[in-house]
């Protein structure tokens, strides 16, 4: 998947921003701790007129998620 | 040139709103204005070049009560155009006061859509579902602004990340950073750990990767979060839960409720059959909010999903007639909406 790639201090600067009264900003690491944000074209269309617009500017790069955390042991019901 | 027509007439009254002359009338758009009419909660516009109506430029748009007027727009020039302004009346209040939420938020609902959530908010109040009920979410709207609001109450009125897909069918999360937050705390909000439910409507079929969750929250061991898999492998809703039961499961397509009523059990149920009802001891829940479209866990969001949602709740254990009876609401919801599965 391709996202924005972020310097720390970009994220420090946007994360968990309201970019209205329903949506905030959420960037991720990767497997190599480099921060991606992830936007659609309806996100673009949410950010306009907002002061995070040139988060749409930033270079892009592919992301490779960190594994997620497992879920609990399975215990299949026979 | 511009000719607003009588009000027709509303559901319970028989004479409908008055429509008044149009003003603000430019090249392609122009205002169209009505009286008040006492009671209504919301209006009904029709915007037609037939005086009869026999075909719609706008149809059924809802514009909500106290407004009286509604810009047009996306018009031709030079042509004629006919309005008509409908009242509605003895809308259940608590629909309502929903359609007020996601208005007054910026959002805006179809007719049908309008139409839809008023005829479940009845069937759950017919059949004693409402009650139980901390938070729905359906999922109407197709802008973060209406979906995140909670039909219940104006209590949990979640928030979404970047990330998301609204659109008329439901929400669809990105599977990497998107989640909506419902900042219900299941230690706070949820009534007792003998007694709670989630609910989750799927339109994805979809193989889950073994760390994908809908929703929920966890710490440590305690769970209480949604898990929907298939195809060889398993399903579990573990509600206020320190140990894993799961059930076999062959589709994630349908109306997913997991539901405890008791300190011993938590019936998994799709499509509001049983699909088994593991033995899962209660034990005391988290104190981290309830994400939809990833999981909680202690704070930091993970397990992120890509299934299309088009309905959630929270709230109270529900018993197997309940259950079956929510699964018959939700699900006429759905078709009312074109959406189901």
């Amino acid at each position: 998947m391709i996202g924005y790639i972020l310097t720390q201090e970009q994220y420090d600067q946007v994360q968990g921003q309201f970019i209205n009264p329903y949506q905030f900003i959420n960037c991720v690491q990767d497997i190599n701790d480099v921060w991606f944000f992830f936007g659609n074209e309806q996100d673009k269309e949410a950010f306009k007129d907002t002061e995070y617009m040139w988060l749409f500017d930033l270079p892009q790069g592919e992301y490779i998620p960190k594994p997620s955390p497992p879920f609990p042991h399975d215990n299949r019901i026979q | 040139m511009i000719l607003a027509s009588h009000g027709i007439i509303g559901s319970q009254i028989a004479l409908g709103p008055v429509a008044t002359a149009a003003t603000g009338v430019g090249i392609t758009s122009f205002t169209a204005n009505w009286n008040t009419y006492t009671g209504a909660q919301y209006y009904l516009l029709d915007v037609s070049t037939s005086s009869s109506f026999s075909t719609f430029v706008y149809q059924d748009q809802v514009v909500l009560a106290p407004t009286t007027s509604y810009v047009v727009i996306g018009l031709t020039e030079n042509t004629t155009y006919y309005y008509r302004v409908r009242a509605a009346l003895g809308v259940d209040e608590d629909a309502a006061a929903f359609f007020g939420r996601v208005y007054t938020a910026g959002g805006a609902l179809s007719y049908t859509e309008v139409s839809a959530t008023e005829t479940l908010v009845s069937s759950l109040k017919a059949n004693s579902l409402w009650t139980p009920m901390k938070a729905i979410y359906p999922m109407v709207g197709a802008s973060a602004a209406a979906c995140s609001q909670n039909l219940k109450s104006s209590s949990f009125t979640g928030t979404f990340t970047s990330g998301w897909t609204f659109a008329s069918t439901g929400v669809t999360p990105n599977g990497t950073s998107a989640y909506f937050n419902t900042t219900l705390v299941p230690s706070t909000n949820i009534s007792s750990q003998n007694s709670n439910h989630l609910s989750f409507y799927s339109r994805s079929s979809q193989i889950g990767s073994a760390t994908m969750g809908e929703m929920g929250s966890y710490a440590g061991t305690s769970y209480f979060h949604s898990h929907i898999r298939y195809s060889g492998d398993l399903y579990y809703m573990l509600l206020a839960a320190g140990s894993v039961g799961t059930v076999s499961n062959n589709t994630s397509l349908g109306f997913f409720n997991g539901s405890r009523i008791n300190s011993t059990n938590v019936n998994h149920l799709r499509n509001g059959v049983s699909l088994g009802n593991p033995l899962i001891a209660s034990v005391a829940m988290n104190s981290y909010s309830i994400s939809i479209g990833a999981l909680n866990n202690s704070g930091i969001i993970s397990n992120y999903s890509t299934k299309e949602c088009a309905f959630a709740s929270i709230g109270d254990g529900l018993t197997d007639t309940q259950a079956s009876n929510f699964y018959t609401a939700v699900q006429a919801f759905q078709t009312t909406l074109s959406r189901n599965v």
